[in-house]
């Protein structure tokens, strides 16, 4: 067990490191640091960030949640294909990535014109920021709640059905609540990768600027500490939701060992 | 008044197949469904229940055609060998879901739970999570909250199988206080004798997907129609042979070297199975029986004597091969030991044709 402790502990170590050689520095200026974090720029980066992040899980939680039930219910020999369309964004460079959500969503694209004529505009804009995060954030979100959804006896809706519940009545009063869990699990993930994406997002929108493109900005043109201050700021805003994360998803979870 | 007719129901589910499967079930009726696993017993349930389309075939419950009937529409609970109570709900929540989602008033939904409770003798569980009750008391709780909703139909799937002994014993008697008290028509799952004879009215063999028999429990156990059906029902000697005549008004069946009387004539030559109830033959010590008509008596070896609680199984080796089920006694005096030289002694009325005439 040592042997693996000792191995395992390698990338634990390049965390940690990772972690001081930022945390360091900005603590040890903290004047510095509280003056990056009342810039309005870093501010409104970050509300945007988060703010884009949520309504990204928003709309996954709407119109992934059925698709991840599908893809946990289906025996259908299509399923396998659908599964794979799924996991397309995880397997492209993110870049790629960006480019397929742009020629998509830009002004002249298949999506994007008809929604210009109505004023809705993805170019440099909030909700070209939401697409991009949807887009890259989905996979994470789907397979985690199908996930969940699989760990659910089948058996149980059956059941419900049997005592009078429709389908729908079943999923909502049996299934959904069983998946709190992977529910919040899925969510959190995908707003982790929503909120850290940088690519894909800066190709549809470099402005208004999301944080991480503040960050590659302030790297490019002011230097090291400029970045890094931003960067600490997000680490502990995203390690502050983490934690609230973890307390929330074991409440969720309690019923989950009495699964059948 | 027929509740449940089956009519030429087929369902093919992967390498499984269900066919022309045909029942008529009356109202009030305890039907006890045998089977091995993969016979299809679950899937026929799940059929009656709606949870599972038939390819072909009609179902219909209390005279109304079911075919385009959703689950919740046609009147049946199911109660799985799991019991599948919602985890996050507790007893008594569980047993008011359905009455909720009938939008029935708090009041008739408090007073039914209660009432429920109180008939399974769980109301101190109540309040409990599923994930802190014994298997029985899961048992209880599945049935009650099946029968919240008055369904016409309750459906139970094998609800004994992973019970302990005791446990097994005190649901068996709960299902008979509800069979005595409700007119509900219940079809149970089973591989259990002892259950479809404490249980059923009527009972129906699947094999393979097929009904290979269906009548009392006395004709499924004692008068079985085929070898497949005696050997599922636990007839211990199922053997096969040739019928031959000579001429002193018995027939005989040709096994091996034996040859066993049986009770009626038969044409000569005909191949026939035949099974021997393992408590119909009395075991005697060679040379002491005479060879009266309508007796078999088979020279056997005893190979091996294992002893139960109550009953001791003789595995006897000679022309054919014999299992005798015999009572233990004070003394066991009468119980010959391993390696003995017996003789298997049965009447021809105690042989059981099974197929091939």
């Amino acid at each position: 067990m040592i042997a693996f402790w000792l191995i395992g502990s390698v990338i634990l170590l390049i965390t940690l490191l990772a972690l001081l050689a930022i945390a360091v520095p900005e603590l040890s200026d903290l004047s510095h640091l509280a003056s990056v974090a009342t810039e309005s720029g870093v501010i409104e980066a970050i509300l945007l960030t988060i703010v884009a992040a949520l309504v990204a899980v928003v709309f996954l939680l709407i119109f992934c949640t059925p698709l991840a039930y599908v893809l946990a219910r289906s025996t259908s020999r299509w399923k396998g294909i659908v599964e794979n369309l799924v996991d397309i964004p995880l397997v492209l460079p993110h870049t790629v990535a960006g480019l397929m959500v742009y020629l998509l969503f830009m002004s002249r694209g298949p999506v994007g014109a008809p929604f210009r004529s109505v004023g809705i505009v993805f170019e440099d804009a909030f909700f070209g920021i939401v697409v991009a995060m949807i887009f890259v954030a989905s996979p994470y979100y789907i397979n985690a709640v199908r996930e969940g959804f699989e760990k659910v006896p089948v058996h149980l809706e059956n059941v419900a059905r049997t005592l009078g519940a429709s389908r729908f009545h079943a999923f909502q009063s049996i299934t959904l609540p069983l998946s709190t869990r992977h529910l919040l699990s899925g969510s959190f993930l995908a707003w982790g990768r929503a909120v850290g994406e940088f690519a894909a997002v800066v190709m549809i929108a470099y402005f208004p600027m999301v944080v991480s493109t503040l960050i590659y900005q302030r790297f490019t043109t002011g230097g090291l500490a400029e970045s890094r201050s931003v960067a600490f700021i997000m680490i502990i805003i995203c390690i502050a939701v983490f934690i609230v994360f973890r307390w929330i998803t074991r409440a969720a979870g309690r019923h989950d060992h009495d699964r059948a | 008044m027929t509740m449940i007719e089956l009519e030429q129901v087929s369902l093919v589910l992967g390498e499984f197949n269900l066919r022309d499967v045909n029942l008529r079930i009356s109202k009030g009726e305890y039907y006890v469904l045998l089977g091995p696993s993969g016979a299809g017993k679950t899937v026929l349930l799940e059929v009656i229940a709606g949870l599972r389309a038939a390819d072909n075939g009609t179902v219909t419950i209390n005279q109304r055609d079911m075919s385009d009937v959703q689950p919740e529409h046609r009147g049946t609970a199911l109660v799985y060998q799991d019991y599948s109570l919602f985890p996050h709900m507790t007893t008594a929540e569980n047993i008011a879901y359905g009455l909720k989602i009938q939008k029935r008033p708090s009041q008739e939904i408090t007073e039914r739970v209660d009432a429920l409770l109180a008939d399974f003798g769980i109301s101190s569980l109540k309040n409990r999570y599923p994930g802190s009750l014994s298997g029985g008391e899961q048992q209880r709780v599945a049935i009650a909250r099946a029968l919240a909703t008055h369904p016409l139909v309750l459906l139970l799937d094998e609800p004994f199988a992973s019970l302990d002994p005791r446990s097994r014993d005190d649901c068996i008697r709960v299902m008979q206080e509800l069979k005595d008290t409700r007119s509900v028509t219940i079809i149970q799952v089973s591989h259990s004798g002892d259950e479809a004879y404490a249980l059923g009215d009527k009972v129906v063999v699947l094999l393979n997907g097929r009904v290979a028999q269906s009548g009392t429990p006395d004709e499924i156990f004692c008068q079985p129609i085929s070898a497949e059906v005696a050997q599922f029902t636990g007839m211990e000697n199922v053997l096969a042979g040739t019928v031959t005549s000579d001429g002193s008004g018995y027939s005989r069946i040709s096994i091996g070297s034996a040859a066993i009387l049986l009770p009626h004539t038969y044409p000569n030559g005909a191949s026939i199975s035949i099974g021997i109830p393992a408590g119909n033959i009395r075991v005697m010590p060679e040379q002491t029986v005479s060879d009266n008509q309508g007796v078999n008596c088979i020279p056997c070896f005893v190979k091996r004597v294992t002893w139960g609680k109550d009953t001791a199984t003789l595995k006897l080796e000679g022309q054919i091969l014999l299992t005798v089920v015999m009572r233990r006694t004070d003394d066991d005096g009468h119980i010959p030991r391993q390696g003995m030289h017996v003789c298997a002694v049965f009447r021809n009325t105690d042989v059981r044709v099974l197929s091939g005439v």
